[in-house]
């Protein structure tokens, strides 16, 4: 970075960004609150996406100067089965928030990006978003999700009236 | 006139007093500002760490705390109410050339009592009883004012209950401080105080104020700094305005509890919590101007 930059975070991008939406909304107050919540929402799972690239090359990295111990791959298993696994944020995307901000359609296509099982119902534990045990396809796991996730705020909501 | 500003929140254990006492010394030694901190909670915590056990003790045996001061002006015209303040407490050292101090009305066990029972002599005078309770929060309200001639800051540490002096401070304040947990049941309590702090009945009503016209922001506390966490204090954001700074789960801050006769600096009180409290105090009390005094 160069000495004519400098990084904003906190209160000066917070700062920043109403500066920005004020601008290109005017007084439209409800209209500036919506995009600001989705801009916040949106450069906090940047931050993660960004944080999680840093730490899948770091942990491929470790492991280019690490050799795997013999013990690592049993011969039934193949390459692609021995290979590690992709690095995956549970937290990511933050269901509740994209239901609260751009609706549950937004949800279901941010969660089109996880492509197995193990990665929704890891996500749905950490988040907290109660699935059946019962056998179900990724669409299926999807909507339940989401549901689960519209129940919670319903929840939430009912507590606060 | 000084800024109120309260430090609340429904749920217990969030760190209300702790902020409440580091805000003070923030305040006092970074802004040089006159500080009153009133512990309005029976629990008198901000009072332990600002005087210690014994000069509480001795505030309460001579009957100076929050509690007399509110029981024995209730029905008065207002007079001289420092002396129920306990000066120069907390165990910063501030330079003598500067205006910076932290004062103390001292927190009373017996405040939920002394409520009770003006309450009910209220009553006795045959009005209805919403009539009563609006007129002894009212009373308290202006009662708490009174302290605004003489400082910069009032941080009105609020009990976890939902008191009449805990209505007063919040109808008073100018601003509000919500410390919380980063957990699910934070979820909840930051929507009950926001619907009391903005006197609305309910969070969908909150949420029809714009950020920028509420007058309270969340202050994440005991940061573990964990996925689940950031997940929880990114739901809050959408529903409520949070602070971009966060005090983590530290040693420092939990030793920072304990109240020393000998007075110390705030890099030697806060330690490796200092720039935590700084990027707090610039948050929340570097734009309150000095007051003129009376």
């Amino acid at each position: 970075m160069s000495k004519t930059t400098r990084t904003l975070s906190g209160a000066a991008k917070n700062s920043f960004l109403k500066g920005v939406v004020k601008s290109a909304l005017g007084e439209d107050h409800q209209a500036r609150e919506r995009l600001m919540a989705e801009l916040t929402a949106a450069i906090a799972s940047l931050r993660v996406r960004v944080e999680a690239e840093r730490g899948r090359k770091t942990k491929a990295a470790g492991q280019r100067a690490q050799p795997q111990p013999a013990t690592a791959r049993t011969p039934e298993q193949s390459p692609a089965e021995a290979a590690p696994a992709e690095p995956f944020d549970p937290y990511s995307p933050n269901v509740i928030v994209v239901i609260r901000t751009r609706g549950r359609d937004a949800a279901l296509a941010a969660l089109a990006s996880i492509t197995t099982e193990q990665n929704l119902r890891l996500l749905a534990r950490e988040q907290q978003l109660g699935l059946p045990k019962d056998p179900m396809s990724l669409p299926e796991i999807r909507d339940a999700i989401v549901a689960a996730g519209e129940r919670r705020i319903a929840n939430r909501l009912a507590a606060g009236r | 006139m000084a800024s109120f500003l309260a430090v609340a929140n429904r749920k217990g254990g969030v760190g209300k007093s702790t902020t409440s006492v580091m805000l003070a010394h923030a305040a006092a030694a970074w802004s040089g500002h006159r500080v009153l901190v009133v512990d309005l909670d029976t629990q008198c915590n901000a009072s332990l760490m600002l005087v210690g056990g014994e000069g509480w003790d001795k505030a309460r045996r001579g009957g100076r705390t929050v509690a007399n001061y509110l029981f024995d002006r209730f029905d008065k015209v207002a007079e001289d109410e420092s002396e129920y303040v306990i000066p120069n407490a907390g165990d910063v050292a501030h330079p003598p050339t500067g205006q910076g101090r932290v004062a103390l009305l001292p927190g009373s066990l017996l405040m939920e009592d002394i409520q009770g029972e003006l309450f009910v002599t209220q009553a006795r005078k045959g009005k209805e009883t919403d009539v009563v309770a609006a007129e002894v929060r009212g009373r308290l309200r202006r009662l708490l004012k009174h302290f605004g001639m003489d400082y910069d800051v009032v941080i009105l540490d609020c009990p976890p209950g939902i008191s009449f002096a805990a209505l007063a401070a919040l109808d008073l304040a100018d601003r509000v401080v919500v410390p919380f947990r980063p957990d699910y049941v934070s979820l909840f309590a930051i929507d009950r105080i926001s619907t009391l702090i903005e006197k609305v009945d309910s969070t969908e009503d909150v949420a029809a104020i714009p950020f920028t016209d509420r007058r309270y922001i969340c202050l994440p506390n005991y940061l573990r700094h964990n996925g689940r966490e950031r997940l929880l204090l990114e739901q809050m954001s959408v529903e409520h305005p949070m602070l971009p700074v966060g005090i983590p789960l530290l040693d420092s801050v939990a030793r920072s509890f304990d109240w020393e006769e000998t007075k110390k600096s705030m890099t030697e009180k806060y330690t490796d919590a200092l720039p935590h409290l700084q990027a707090l105090h610039k948050e929340v009390i570097s734009g309150i101007p000095h007051s003129e005094l009376d």
